[in-house]
């Protein structure tokens, strides 16, 4: 299974995903032109992982901001992560968000609650 | 790899195609509307949660533009405040460019009446026999008056070239700032 680094750019997030340390690392802000093409690899690999991956996986999550299509995506990227679980492997999502920003704080609850996944949420002190 | 010319709900257009398969062949059975409903109730589902977390982005980004908007204002304020005292500062400048230009001017004119001038027309005046009394004052009266009406288009002309100093300054600064946004 192979890495995965994208860099940050002012509409993508930086995704850092390396399935040997069991890490994914996502953050920034994310309203690219075409969000399903931008997290299509992502969704390969976690899909991949999910039958291939040897370690448990820690998903540190960290949006200033994301579009509506964007959140569609994410809610897919959750999904994938719902199966690593069901594939008998632990998961650990760390939701970070900026300190007093609620709304962000809450959209990973919406997430947490539809999915039915365990959520840490992290404030970022300024 | 993926196929590449997904779109952004796939996975549901495929399930609803494959749904229409069904009903065309007429092959159905309880368990199809079952998965069927529960694709949809998980769709009405993912609408919610996805109408509800953009709404909290777009209420945030409404903040920002709000934010935005009020320190526009407020940056505008301080600009004209800003010019208003540039302004004052390039007057104040300005002048003191001018008194000290007319300052000069002034020794120097009353160098010159002193040791030229007065002797010479106290001369003329006693060769004719005429008696005017303060004649030097007087001369020095009318010329430090008409040094005074000088100081105001001396002062308008410096004030027109620190304008221009100004303007092209400004010019320059946006041209050297061009290639860092194109």
């Amino acid at each position: 299974m192979e890495k995965i680094f994208i860099e940050p750019t002012r509409v993508t997030p930086l995704i850092n995903f390396d399935p040997d340390e069991g890490i994914l690392e996502i953050k920034g802000r994310s309203s690219p032109e075409n969000s399903i093409q931008f997290y299509q690899t992502l969704m390969d690999a976690l899909d991949d992982y999910a039958i291939k991956g040897q370690n448990a996986l820690t998903a540190n999550i960290a949006f200033e901001y994301f579009n509506t299509s964007s959140s569609k995506c994410l809610f897919d990227v959750f999904k994938k992560m719902s199966k690593i679980i069901d594939s008998g492997k632990d998961l650990t999502i760390n939701w970070f968000y900026e300190e007093d920003d609620e709304d962000m704080m809450e959209a990973g609850e919406d997430y947490s609650d539809l999915l039915d996944l365990q959520f840490n949420f992290l404030e970022i002190e300024d | 790899m993926a196929e590449k010319s997904r779109e952004l709900y796939q996975d549901e257009i495929d399930n609803l195609k494959a749904f229409r398969q069904k009903i065309d062949t007429k092959a159905i059975f309880k368990e199809d509307l079952d998965d069927f409903s529960n694709y949809y109730e998980e769709l009405i589902a993912q609408a919610k949660v996805i109408t509800r977390v953009s709404d909290r982005l777009q209420k945030k980004l409404d903040n920002a533009n709000i934010q935005i908007q009020d320190q526009n204002v407020e940056i505008k304020d301080k600009n004209l405040e800003l010019g208003t005292t540039l302004d004052q500062l390039a007057k104040a400048k300005v002048g003191k460019r001018a008194s000290t230009i007319l300052y000069t001017v002034a020794i120097g004119i009353f160098i010159v009446e002193q040791v030229f001038l007065e002797p010479l027309i106290e001369q003329k005046l006693a060769e004719e026999e005429v008696n005017v009394p303060y004649i030097g004052l007087m001369i020095l009266a009318v010329l430090f008056i008409l040094v005074k009406l000088l100081e105001s288009s001396l002062e308008g002309y410096f004030m027109k070239k620190e304008k221009k100093r100004i303007l092209e300054k400004e010019k320059s600064f946006k041209e050297d700032a061009k290639p860092a946004f194109g």
